[in-house]
């Protein structure tokens, strides 16, 4: 599926869009597909603040969000120091979603067994 | 003798050491492809290797029984015993020599799903395939959720998990100074790629992971393949191509309702068979892994 994330630049009065593309539905997200259009959208962000620069990993650290119901659907908004992105509208239940990105956030990175 | 391989495992339902090659035949051939980085490939999963003054960090470890030639030839770059073993996803190609590197005392490093995938059995539905869970010092004893990065050897070699494609596990592998990228099995080089659907791999995901994998790549960088020769951004781009194709075309078939067989009648890849169509997977077959996959998500 294809959705579109618009982005705000602090100091800009511009939105930049773009569109970005995910396989599974929204319906179907596990916990890994929402870290993934979370990452997704940070990079989008810093894309739009840094064109010319190459690709850089990112953390899921360091952010607010929120998710937004919409026309029926829901949207992801999403800020850091650089910016603001909203992202959708996905076609899935808002308190799903919420629970899916809590649990995105709060997974540990790295366990030792 | 893949194909052959491939044919008995549909036919009938064998273990994975039933299936196995004759190692005794098999060597394993080193090429560096970067300060201090070498891909490593025998009757498995391709290795990647890093070496230098702080250890030696190998991706995949093959077979079980071709530990001893993988360490040989370890053992021509460097003196350092393995200490760092990062498996890409969890399949037997490429987990095999876990069990004796483990016991070697290396540490085991994977996503999170490796260590489950491995932690039971499992039947591999599209291969027919009894593959029974490993031993504990085989299993990986750090596992992350989306990353874990090592410094070592001059680098930063760099573990990215990447959303269900090959299996729901997979990572690539990122020597960012060295700029060589593993990509475990969503990338087969020059030929139909597998995906596992039955722990979690799809096809749409393996466009995807093509895709994330070519964002990461610049004209220079060298990609090792999970199998295949050692590869490029062209070639990267080319397969991704070929994937795109076949999913434009397969899921018009789908969206047709027309049913497997009726799908490989039409023959929507005759013009790519010939290309892509002679390695581990034989067209009819990949095709009817792409028309499942794609009928999941109708």
């Amino acid at each position: 599926m294809t959705f579109t994330i618009e982005i705000v630049l602090r100091e800009s009065d511009d939105a930049v869009t773009e569109n970005l593309s995910h396989p599974a539905t929204p319906r179907d997200w596990t916990v890994d597909d929402v870290r993934e259009i979370l990452k997704k959208m940070l990079t989008a962000i810093d894309r739009a603040k840094n064109p010319d620069a190459p690709l850089r990993d990112v953390t899921l650290r360091g952010f607010s969000w929120i998710v937004e119901p919409s026309g029926g659907k829901v949207v992801i908004a999403i800020e850091i120091p650089m910016g603001a992105a909203v992202a959708g509208p996905f076609d899935t239940d808002e308190r799903r979603l919420t629970s899916l990105i809590t649990q995105a956030l709060a997974a540990p990175t790295t366990t030792v067994h | 003798m893949k194909l052959i391989a491939f044919v008995i495992a549909v036919v009938f339902p064998v273990s994975a050491a039933a299936q196995q090659p004759d190692f005794s035949k098999v060597e394993v051939k080193t090429t560096k492809i970067g300060e201090g980085v070498y891909m490593l490939a025998g009757a498995g999963g391709n290795l990647g290797l890093s070496v230098g003054e702080d250890a030696v960090f190998l991706v995949d470890d093959e077979f079980a029984p071709l530990t001893e030639k993988v360490k040989a030839a370890i053992a021509a770059i460097s003196d350092k015993p393995v200490r760092f073993v990062l498996n890409t996803h969890w399949h037997f190609d490429h987990t095999g020599g876990n069990e004796n590197l483990g016991q070697g005392g290396a540490l085991i490093v994977a996503h999170d799903n490796v260590r489950k995938r491995m932690s039971v059995d499992h039947f591999i539905t599209d291969l027919n395939m009894k593959i029974q869970a490993s031993p504990k010092v085989a299993l990986p004893v750090v596992t992350f959720a989306e990353s874990a990065t090592f410094h070592i050897n001059g680098d930063e070699i760099q573990a990215v998990h990447v959303p269900p494609a090959h299996t729901d596990g997979d990572s690539f592998v990122h020597f960012r100074k060295a700029n060589v990228l593993h990509m475990g099995d969503t990338f087969f080089n020059g030929f139909y790629p597998f995906f596992d659907m039955s722990t979690g791999g799809s096809f749409d995901g393996m466009i995807a992971a093509a895709e994330k994998a070519l964002s990461m790549c610049d004209a220079s960088t060298k990609i090792i393949p999970g199998h295949g020769p050692l590869g490029d951004k062209k070639a990267l781009e080319t397969y991704l191509s070929m994937l795109r194709t076949v999913r434009d075309r397969v899921k018009k078939l789908v969206d047709a309702g027309k049913t497997v067989d009726e799908a490989i009648k039409a023959k929507p890849l005759a013009d790519f068979d010939a290309t892509w169509g002679k390695g581990f997977l034989p067209p009819d077959a990949f095709l009817k892994l792409v028309h499942a996959s794609l009928s999941a998500v109708r």
